[in-house]
Parts: C-alpha cells; structure tokens; sequence
C-alpha cells in the first residue's frame, strides 16, 4: 500500500533564533525525527516520526525546541474523534491488533481525586512530624488470630513470615527485558536504601542482582520464565501473578528482539525467541489448583518466604480475594485497571477492568466481613500518583501499595506510551545498549530515593494531621474519608459518608 | 650545593634548567648565552620578520620566569674553553665559572656554502636567517622594492621567503634539489607547497644553485649554475645548518658531525652533557648516528640531560623527525620517512589542497606527511614512535580518519587512565 | 591534581559537553550567542566506535594535562606551557598556530582553531570553579577527579 493515511500525532517547532546546529537532538532521537541537512546548515524534523517523549526538548541547551499536538483537524464529531478515526486507519493498513503502553488513559472517574482526608481540630489535637514519634512501618504477611505470652510476657506465638517495608510503598512488577538492566539496578538499589522492597516481574532474577535479594520480591507467573529453587529463595518473598491490572485475561509477550545473552540467561530461554506468557497459568483451574502452587513455592523455601497472589481488579474481585486468601497466601496484590504496561491490546488496555479504588473497598470490606482479613496483606496497584493516594489506600484498607509508573517517571519515563516499540529514548523499556546507557543508575537510583523519600514525609505529615502517630491505625478507618462528587452506589462501595455527613 | 651551569639558552638548555630545577630544589643552576637577547623561540623569527609576531611575543619564557624558578642567566656570555680537571669554564673576556655538571646545548649555526665571490665580512646585503639578530638585521635592510635571493629551499629558506612577503619587491628561492624541502617532503606533497607558495609571488628556481655572486661591499647580481644571471639586492644564505661544537673541541669530546653522547645524554667526558642541535642522536628507524635539528627533540633532550644531571636516571627515546610548518595559510605536518616506503595510502583532493599521505613498512607506520588535514597527527606519530603494529589496531587507518578509537578498547583505556607520563 | 575524567560506559555521544565548552570559551556567556555569533571551537573531541558502520559507543576526550607534556615541549614559542598546579595552558597571545603540539599530542586531543591563527584545547575551564563539560553532562559520564578519585572510580 502506498498511499498510507497516516498523520503526525505530535509537531516538532523549532525556534530557527535559538537554535544552534548543535544536533544534540539529532544525536538522541532514536526515533529519526531529527536530522541535519549540512547544505544548508540547518536541523529538520519529521514530524511524523515524534513520540513527544521530550528528550530533545530536555537536552536542547538553548531550549529551542517545543512539541505540540499536530494542529490537523477533522471535522468536529463527538462521536467519531480524531482518535477513532486515526485507529481504523491504522488497523486498514496493517490488520493487527491496536497495541499501547502505560495504564488506561480514558476518562473514567479517578476516585482518588473524589476522596477527601479529615484533619484534627481541638479534640484529638494533630501531631507534628516533625517533633513526635511517627511511624510508616508496616509488616506485610499472614498475621495469627491471636498472640500468646508466657508467664514472663515472651511470644509463644509462632509467627509466619514477614516483610517489613520502612514505608508502605513498593516498586511494582517489572521484569528485566521489559525495562533495561539500569534501570532494574535503579529499582534494587533505591528498595535497599530505602529499606523496601521492589519486584522482578516475571523475567527472572540476573545473578548479579542477587545481592539486593533482602529488598527483592520474584515474580512466578504464567510462563515461568527464571524459575528455579535458587531464584525463589533468593528474593524476601515470592508473588504468584494470576493477572495485570492494564491487560486482565492476557498474557504477556516480550519481543525476541529484546531478548538479547543477559536477558536470555536469566529468562532461561534461547536468545532472540519470544518470550510469551500464556493468558493462564496452565495449572490453576481452581481455588484448590491454586493453593497448590502457594504450598509448593511454600515447601520449595522451607515456609520462611510469604508468598503473595496478584490478581487484576475485576468485577468479581471481592470473592476472588476471599478464595485467595483461604488458598493460603500471605498477601493479596490487587491491581487497578489503571496501571501501566510496556504492551498492552489496547482495546483490553481501555476496557477491562475496573478502578482499584472500588476494588480495594469491596475486598476489604468482603475479607472483614468473612472474618478473615488478619490472615492476609492488602497490598493495591494501579496508578498511585501520590502520597495522598497511598493514605487513601490505606484508610480504605490497603497495608501498602506497589508503584510502578511513578517509579518509571522518577526515572525519566515522560509517558510517551511507546514503550512496546523497544526504542525508549530515556533508557527505561528498552536492550538497545545506546540507549540503556542513557539511564545512569548511579544518578537515577537517587531519583527514585527521593520520591519515596518525599512522599513518605507527605504520609506522615497527612497522618499527624489526622491526629495517628502510626500508619498501621489508619488502616480501613474509613472514618477518615469522606466522599464528593460521588453517588449513592460508589458512596457504597466505597464504604464512605458524603462530605459534610 | 651543586652548581649546573648550561651553555646556551635555546630549547634545551631551558628545559634541561627546568628540569634540575624539578628535580633538585637548592642547586644553583646557571645558563650562559653568547646572544644579547633573553631566550626568544628561534623558529619565531620569520614570524618576526614579518610582522606577525611583536618582538614582546618572541620572548620563550615570561620576564621573571627564571628569576621564580631561582634559575641565573647570563646574557653576552660565551664559553671559550673548558677546563675538566678544576671543573671551570672560561669565558671570553677572562671570566671563569666554576661547575659541578655541565651542560653544553650551544644548538647550531648555519652552515656556508662555498661559492664564489661570496664574503660575509664584507658584503652588507647578505644573511644568514638563524637568529633573531639576523631577523632584525634582515628587516632593517629590506625595502619595497628589493629583489630578494634565497639561496636553500629548506624549511628556514621558504620560512624566510614567506617571512619576506609583501615586504620586497621579488623573492626568488634556489635549490639543487628538485623540489622543495627534499628532506622532509616527497614529490607529490612538495608540489602542492611549491605550487601554493608560487600562487602568493614566491618564484622557484630548483635544481640549480648559486655558483657565483658578484659585487664587493654589496652584492648586485648572482650566477646561477644553470648559467641565469638574476639581480640580487637582499641574499639570504639557508642552506642547512651544522652543530656548533668549537667549545666542545676544547676539551676532545667525541664527536662526529655533532657531539656523541649516550641515551643519558652524556658526552665522553664525566659530568658533561650535551643535548639538542649539537648532538647525534640515533634515528628511531636505521639507529644510526645523525643531527637532527629539531626543536621539541631539543626540548626533550635537554629535560633528559637535567633530569641525569640531577642525579635522575631518565633515558632519551630515539629521535625521528616531526615537523609542523605552515606557509600562507597552507598547514604541513610531515614525519618520519617520508621518501622512499615500500607502501604508502595517499588521499589527495588538490581543489582544496589536502594530501594525507601514509607510509606504511611492514605493518609499521614509518612516516606521514598531512597537508591541511592535520587534525589528529599526533595519533599518527604516536603510532611511529610507539612502533605500534597496524594489525593490532582497532581499523585500518588507511581506511578512514584516524582517532583514538583505533586503538583497542584494553589499549585505550589503559592510555587514557594510567597516570600520564608521556 | 584534578583533571577531567570521561567514562565510556556512560557516554552519550550527544555533544552537550562541546556546546558548553564553546560558551565557556566564547566572549559571549550565552549558549546562542556564543555559537552564532563567535568563532570559537570546543576543546573537546567526541569520537565513535562503529561497528559495520554504526556508531556502537562513544567517548570524549579532552587535554590529559600529561606529567611530561610533549606540546609543551615542541612548541616553538612557548605559547604551550603548564602552570605550577600541572594544568597545561596555551598563550593564545603567543601562539602562532604552527600545529607543533597537534603534530605530537598522543591523544589527538589539541584541535586548530577556526581561523587557523591558534589552537584549542582544555583548560579546565579555569575561573568557572567547575569545568562546564563536568557540569552539563546529562549523563555524569564526564567528572572532575584527583588521584584517589580515580582510584576509587576504576575499582
């Protein structure tokens, strides 16, 4: 086909004053946009080309350079927006499946933002951080119906095991081949100073990086990929993905492109093959199919591991939690249609699933009611922007929270939602060695130091405000919410009073 | 306290005096120099004459530069003999000064052809073209309309002419050899010198020389040996140059063209050294015994010779022949053999006047000669004074522009990281 | 003795150290003045390493301020020198551009300049406290290190 409608979805403008030729920009577009034309000594630019990833624009050092929406119109239509019809095009020419990246960027209701926090006036007076004791600690794992002492005030107890996070914030699943090795160094070397945990998604642990195994979670998930005894007890704890907030009910597929020696070695899989995750994990039919998978991660590391269950927060969530938590596990993960991906269809990426802030509510409030909430962790995903989202999680009942694309933009992702294409010009989702040079952990891991950093002083400050000295007395105290803007129903599922009530 | 004393105040006897000055705090160091002027950059003078340079620029070394390093300089100086056995030299005028090591780096003069009818005492309007009194001597005597001779198609005769320029009437170049600087050119690059030097009014009469002048006091007219008669107002003699070695004479140092000494730059005699323009070197490629006059060999020379002075073993690296010269604008950078090679690459575009020329013997870079491509030459002369082998390279350098890239990654980082001691 | 360090592991090729080497070296102290309007050449190299013709890597390459400088050493007019901290500095006063150091730096790390009159190579950037290449590195592929740096930074 020739004639191709494709259009320019970004347009490079360039101030001819400012700029200098210096082709800082033809040297870091990896996508071609840029390029030199020596005969007249200028820099041109191929509009169709730009991904608005901003790394021109960011390293122009005379800042000439600025990315705007391609000022092509349709004629208006409320109905078929430029969008739609830009994606018929798209699938008349290649007959594939629409591909995207990051989490669900349509316009549904962002609960977080609907959600308001109370604050302490003259009674239960407010506590400052910064003068009194104020603790974020949290320990994630199956705690006992009740604690025994001996005579002398010794635990009888036999407790299981725990992992203790300095603050109840996590770096979500993210396998190494979907994001660069710097930037899995970033993620290991940030969790270990900041003393909480990040997680390998399903690519299998490097070797190299076994030394941050304290702060590590391995991921087992449906292709199995880096699976073996040595990687299950090399991390502080062992997640079961069953499924992924951005793609419920699909699998995984990392290109073969991108899986050059280091990833082949830890994928264990052959150079330049496909890995494909299947939609299921071909051994779990049932609750009881799944129980046996945790009791054999289990018995593989001796019972000293907790092992955590991720599931996609879906319409039946509630139940599924209450069926994972009687399969044994020791944390429940949930994860909000909202959260990101390297590669999603982006009809499932915009259609399935539903907000983790109605999933959270419902689960809690459904393991509360069974009886059942003490034998395991909540820990919720899928688009934490925030520390005030993370105290809304947990007032609404999460113990932590994994955060996946906040941590990718701390490290320069500009969600751009190209990551599928392997060409990321910050570094992050992509093997090309040029590019993945441009992630330097050394600086980036401290990036990722001070956004947790930051937010957990905002959690504490929120918490003194509120009167708690402790983030583990906010949990489900949905006392300390108040909706708005928001309906009976959601009102209800939420489990909150209406401003003012 | 030892007490050095250097003969000469040119680039290596300022470098031998910086270099016992590194290495020994106290000792008295003194340089003595026959010439009226502080130490000026003897290649500068042509930039002297012709206006280039202002004469407080010809200066090597800032004013109280020696005086900081506590470093004695002793001008309208010159040695007349040496004696061993007391460790004194004489100068003329009857001063005596004593030393512990001795330095002699009394450079070169240049050397005069027999020709016929030519008398330096008498002849006002002929020079030599070494010093920086023979600059100012010539720039007195020109005037517009001169008709200029240079006798020497050298790097200092065209260095002269281009020095001339603009300033007299006619400048005419004589040579026996075909073409221009025979010793540091080959054909094809000296053409492109010759060429671009006759585009700005330079003439050239090669393969003849001056057989004959004529005129008593002045010199009005010269023969040339292909029988030419050409008027002469201004004959400038640059023929080549020979080591001054009269002191070294005094006291029977082993010589042969030049002063012999060894890789400490010792001569035969204890306690006495010698470096730059007066000594043999060995040539890095035949290791035969040669003059070379170059100046950064100089340098080199006499910083070794300080350093063995000051009691630091330092050993001189074989000396092959690096020159940069440009003339109107055209840069020339030529090392090493550059004549004869079994093998050569050369990339010519003579629009623009660029010739990178390649001698390669034996998986060995032994020589190039660059003509306005000039950029990284250094890595091509590091390449023949490391004796580095070609297949060991990272690229062909043959094949594109040479970089530190064509080293090996082990070889480059270790270059780049190990303390720099080139 | 500090001096400037680059990393080949770190580089980005993408010449933002060249372009602030211009402006530190140009009269003018603005990034766009400094390259519209002045002459100037950075005193850097960026060099490539291809592999079947596509640049694989690169690293910079600035004046290794040598211990025993050969430049120094052949310059003609003493132009080239290296001051009482070891920094090597060329007088560009003095200079006459005859290409003497370029003829035998090792590194090729001495450029001509625009005009042919001088040469260009690092100084530091003496008087900016820290040299402009160092502080504009996207990367931190380019440092300022001493000598038990540089032991700590190759271990």
């Amino acid at each position: 086909m020739s004639l191709s409608f494709d259009i320019p979805v970004f347009e490079v403008v360039r101030n001819e004053k400012r700029c200098i030729q210096c082709q800082v920009c033809v040297r870091q577009c990896f996508n071609s946009v840029h390029s030199y034309d020596e005969d007249d000594n200028v820099v041109c630019t191929d509009d169709i080309k730009c991904v608005n990833c901003h790394r021109c624009v960011t390293l122009c050092p005379t800042r000439a350079l600025i990315i705007k929406k391609y000022p092509l119109e349709f004629r208006e239509n409320t109905n078929w927006t430029s969008n739609a019809i830009k994606e018929i095009y798209k699938q008349s020419q290649t007959g594939g499946v629409l591909l995207s990246s990051m989490g669900n960027p349509k316009a549904f209701p962002i609960y977080w933002d609907k959600i308001l926090l109370n604050a302490s006036q003259v009674t239960n007076p407010s506590i400052d951080p910064l003068r009194e004791p104020m603790e974020t600690k949290i320990m994630i794992g199956r705690k006992p119906e009740k604690l025994d002492f001996d005579v002398k005030g010794k635990l009888l107890t036999e407790m299981p095991p725990q992992v203790e996070l300095s603050t109840p914030i996590m770096f979500s699943a993210m396998s190494y081949g979907s994001i660069s090795r710097n930037a899995h160094e970033s993620l290991a070397r940030a969790a270990t100073e900041l003393g909480i945990c990040y997680n390998t998604g399903e690519g299998g642990l490097n070797r190299d990086f076994y030394k941050y195994g304290k702060n590590t979670i391995v991921q087992v998930a449906s292709g199995r990929f880096g699976v073996h005894k040595e990687y299950l007890s090399a991390g502080i704890a062992i997640e079961i993905k069953i499924g992924q907030g951005a793609k419920p009910g699909i699998g995984g597929h990392l290109p073969g492109k991108k899986v050059g020696e280091d990833v082949s070695a830890t994928r264990m899989i052959p150079v330049g093959s496909d890995a494909i995750s299947p939609a299921p994990h071909h051994d779990i039919y049932s609750i009881e199919d799944l129980r046996q998978l945790i009791f054999s991660l289990k018995e593989t590391t001796s019972y000293k591991k907790p092992v955590f269950v991720k599931i996609a927060a879906v319409h039946n969530a509630a139940a599924i939690a209450s069926g994972i938590v009687r399969a044994g596990a020791d944390a429940i993960v949930v994860d909000g249609f909202r959260g990101g991906t390297g590669a999603a269809p982006t009809r499932v990426r915009d259609n399935v699933g539903i907000p983790i802030e109605l999933a959270l509510a419902a689960i809690d409030q459904r393991l509360v009611e069974e009886g059942i909430r003490n034998q395991a962790s909540l820990i919720v995903a899928g688009s934490i922007r925030n520390s005030s989202d993370i105290v809304k999680a947990v007032a609404l009942g999460a113990d932590a929270v994994y955060v996946g694309s906040a941590a990718v933009i701390a490290l320069g992702c500009h969600m751009c939602h190209t990551c599928s294409t392997g060409k990321c010009n910050w570094g992050i989702a992509t093997q090309e060695p040029e590019l993945v040079k441009r992630l330097n952990p050394d600086i980036m891991y401290k990036r990722l130091v001070n956004l947790v950093s930051a937010w957990n002083h905002e959690i504490q400050e929120m918490l003194g405000g509120m009167g708690i000295n402790a983030i583990e007395s906010l949990r489900g105290n949905r006392l300390m919410l108040r909706g708005i803007d928001l309906n009976e129903k959601e009102l209800k599922v939420l489990g909150i009073k209406y401003a003012g009530e | 306290m030892m007490k050095y004393l250097i003969i000469g105040n040119s680039a290596a006897g300022i470098n031998a005096a910086d270099a016992i000055r590194m290495n020994d705090n106290k000792g008295n160091i003194k340089i003595i120099s026959r010439e009226k002027f502080r130490a000026y950059g003897r290649p500068l003078i042509s930039y002297y004459l012709s206006g280039k340079v202002s004469p407080e620029n010809m200066y090597y070394r800032s004013e109280n530069y020696f005086k900081s390093k506590n470093i004695e300089v002793l001008l309208n100086v010159e040695a007349e003999n040496i004696d061993l056995k007391n460790k004194e030299v004489a100068t003329i005028g009857g001063g005596k000064i004593a030393y512990d090591k001795l330095l002699i780096a009394t450079g070169s003069g240049p050397f005069i052809p027999h020709i016929k009818g030519l008398d330096m005492c008498k002849q006002e309007n002929v020079f030599t073209f070494l010093t920086y009194e023979d600059a100012i001597k010539l720039k007195k005597k020109i005037t517009k309309k001169s008709k200029v001779i240079v006798a020497g198609a050298g790097f200092i005769g065209l260095k002269a002419a281009e020095g001339l320029f603009g300033q007299v009437g006619s400048i005419t170049v004589v040579d026996l050899a075909d073409r221009v600087m025979a010793s540091i050119l080959d054909k094809q690059s000296a053409d492109i010198v010759q060429t671009h030097m006759e585009q700005n009014n330079i003439n050239f009469k090669l393969k003849t020389s001056v057989c004959e002048i004529y005129g008593k006091n002045n010199v009005s007219t010269v023969a040339l040996s292909n029988n030419e008669i050409l008027d002469c107002d201004i004959l400038v003699i640059a023929v080549g140059v020979r080591p001054n070695i009269d002191i070294a004479n005094t006291i029977n140092l082993k010589t042969k063209d030049g002063i012999i000494v060894n890789e400490y730059m010792q001569t035969s005699k204890r306690d006495v050294y010698a470096a730059g323009d007066c000594v043999e070197s060995l040539d890095l490629f035949s290791g035969d015994s040669k003059v070379f006059a170059l100046w950064s060999s100089a340098s080199n020379q006499g910083e070794v010779a300080g350093f063995n002075m000051a009691s630091v073993e330092m050993k001189a690296p074989m000396v092959f022949a690096v020159n940069a010269i440009s003339f109107f604008g055209l840069q020339l950078i030529s090392a090493g053999v550059v004549n004869a090679s079994t093998s050569n690459n050369i990339v010519l575009d003579l629009v623009k006047s660029e010739l990178c020329r390649l001698n390669i013997l034996n998986d060995n870079l032994v020589g190039f000669v660059l003509i306005n491509c000039e950029q990284r030459a250094g890595i091509y002369t590091a390449l023949i004074s490391d004796r580095v082998k070609l297949s060991e390279l990272d690229y062909d350098i043959t094949s594109r522009d040479v970089g530190f890239s064509v080293y090996s990654k082990d070889e480059r980082t270790k270059k780049y990281w190990e303390p720099c001691k080139r | 003795m500090k001096k400037v360090y680059a990393f080949e592991t770190k580089c980005l090729g993408c010449g933002l150290c060249e372009v602030y080497c211009r402006t530190a070296h140009s009269k003018f102290k603005d990034v766009v003045k400094a390259h519209n309007r002045d002459n100037v050449i950075s005193a850097i190299v960026i060099e490539n390493i291809f592999r079947q013709s596509k640049p694989i890597s690169y690293f910079v390459l600035q004046c290794r301020h040598c211990l025993s400088p050969r430049c120094v050493k052949a310059c003609i007019s003493g132009a080239m020198h290296k001051d009482e901290q070891g920094i090597v500095h060329n007088d560009k006063k003095r200079c006459v551009g005859c290409l003497s150091c370029v003829s035998v730096c090792p590194f090729g790390a001495i450029k001509k300049s625009r005009d042919c009159k001088t040469i260009s190579k690092c100084d530091l950037c003496v008087g900016y406290g820290e040299p402009l290449c160092v502080k504009n590195c996207p990367n931190d592929a380019i440092k300022l290190l001493d000598e038990n740096e540089v032991e700590v930074a190759l271990k």
